[in-house]
């Protein structure tokens, strides 16, 4: 619920280029294409995206520090968290 | 202007970053923190159930949809020849014998070859 509230929050182009790169995994040059902009123009909005919701799931995220993932980020099978 | 921790997402997201400048940006601890908050933040993303990832994902599609048609296509193509391949082996000696017959019909008219009808002249 904190994701999808922090999400909410977001601009709509922020959000649809984070989750573009984030949960859909495209690359800089896809999202660009996809959503009219320059690469750079995205790699600074994913950024710029990533550093507020970093501050905004500050709690959940210090709680999944303690924890095994990937760098990928794809979780393994059984575990979800929202 | 840039973040100069930019670097750290680039280097996350597999995209082009200068080896120098992610380096300057790990240097410092909190280039570390944050390179490690954002690899939590993406397993976060990825682990939630109500996130509309995949509805972005179709876009992806227009690029595999050649591959799907040529694949279907091949496939189409070896089904027929394997039919032909089967098909003809089962021609000649396989082919069952004709069954012996259970009923013999004799003819009730003799048949003979009738004189055609000609003109006589006077």
């Amino acid at each position: 619920m904190a994701l999808n509230q922090a999400l909410s929050a977001l601009p709509p182009l922020d959000r649809d280029v984070f989750l573009m790169r984030e949960a859909a995994g495209l690359g800089y040059a896809e999202i660009a294409g996809a959503c009219d902009l320059t690469p750079d123009a995205v790699r600074s909005r994913v950024h710029r995206t990533r550093l507020q919701l970093r501050s905004q799931l500050a709690a959940p995220i210090a709680t999944l520090r303690t924890v095994p993932i990937r760098r990928s980020g794809i979780p393994e099978e059984g575990s979800h968290h929202d | 202007m840039t973040d100069s921790n930019e670097v750290i997402s680039a280097f996350l997201d597999d995209e082009t970053f200068e080896p120098e400048a992610l380096g300057e940006a790990l240097a410092d601890p909190a280039g570390r923190e944050l390179l490690i908050d954002l690899i939590v933040l993406r397993h976060v993303v990825q682990s939630a159930d109500s996130v509309p990832a995949r509805a972005v994902t179709h876009r992806k599609w227009p690029l595999k949809k050649p591959l799907r048609a040529a694949l279907a296509a091949a496939s189409l193509i070896l089904a027929i020849a394997a039919g032909y391949v089967v098909g003809g082996r089962r021609t000649g000696a396989e082919m069952p014998e004709t069954p012996m017959a259970t009923r013999v019909i004799q003819p009730t008219t003799s048949w003979a070859v009738k004189p055609t009808a000609s003109v006589v002249a006077p």
